[in-house]
């Protein structure tokens, strides 16, 4: 790794830790969650998944996770923990043209349905967003229709010429 | 990669008075702790994303144009 990047992933892993602790301390702690970045315990837990009669991917987030991490320094992560369930995995990074911020990929525990996810990491999203001066958010490629549906309820529009979704921070 | 996307602003947060608790309370106000969305059910098996293989989630597409 060059030196270069490696001040970038610590200049930005620090701005991702300051940006879930301060989601974390807004949520109301009755919700018990957990706001960390994806680490060894959480990859280990997505092995899971694999298993699940329920789940509509086939991702592997082991072994996915770590490129992604090499390849965009300023990326968005978050494992999302509810009362010690892996309950979320998600990956974003900044727009080519560095104005916005995309949610390239978000997978909730298919065997967990004890919270909603999506709404929560769209609030540690837009607080990493802000925190960079991006304008806008995407939420890239919903796997279905239901899915789609769901995020515009939240205000997002959807465009489908890249099949993606779009709201002004 | 990494060089194209170096033009975010983050100078503009700080013109604007950026405070990442004030962005973090409104974020959640917007989605967490938003009454007209609280009834709405998530979709089991929520899942985004466009993955060049189960493995991959690198290089999946080519970049998205702007809405501005």
């Amino acid at each position: 790794m060059q030196a270069t990047h490696m001040d970038a992933e610590l200049r930005y892993n620090k701005l991702r830790k300051m940006a879930l602790s301060a989601v974390s301390r807004q949520v109301p702690s009755n919700l018990q969650l957990n706001f960390e970045l994806i680490d060894q315990r959480a990859l280990d837990e997505s092995k899971n998944w694999l298993l699940s009669k329920r789940r509509l991917v086939d991702w592997k987030w082991f072994k996915s996770y770590h490129p992604f991490k090499y390849s965009y320094p300023k990326r968005f992560e978050l494992a999302l923990w509810h009362k010690g369930n892996l309950a979320s995995l998600s990956l974003g990074r900044p727009t080519y043209s560095g104005t916005g911020m995309r949610l390239d990929f978000i997978e909730g525990n298919p065997d967990y349905h004890g919270i909603k996810v999506f709404p929560i990491v769209m609030a540690a999203l837009t607080t990493y967003a802000e925190a960079l001066g991006a304008n806008e958010l995407r939420v890239m490629n919903p796997i279905n229709d239901e899915v789609r549906d769901y995020y515009s309820k939240f205000g997002l529009t959807y465009v489908a010429n890249g099949d993606y979704l779009y709201t002004r921070l | 990669m990494t060089s194209k996307v170096s033009n975010i602003n983050e100078a503009r947060r700080k013109q604007k008075g950026y405070n990442l608790d004030e962005a973090a309370k409104a974020a959640v106000r917007r989605f967490v702790s938003n009454p007209n969305t609280d009834s709405i059910k998530e979709p089991q098996g929520l899942a985004s994303g466009k993955a060049k293989a189960p493995d991959d989630f690198i290089n999946t597409d080519q970049e998205d144009g702007d809405n501005e």
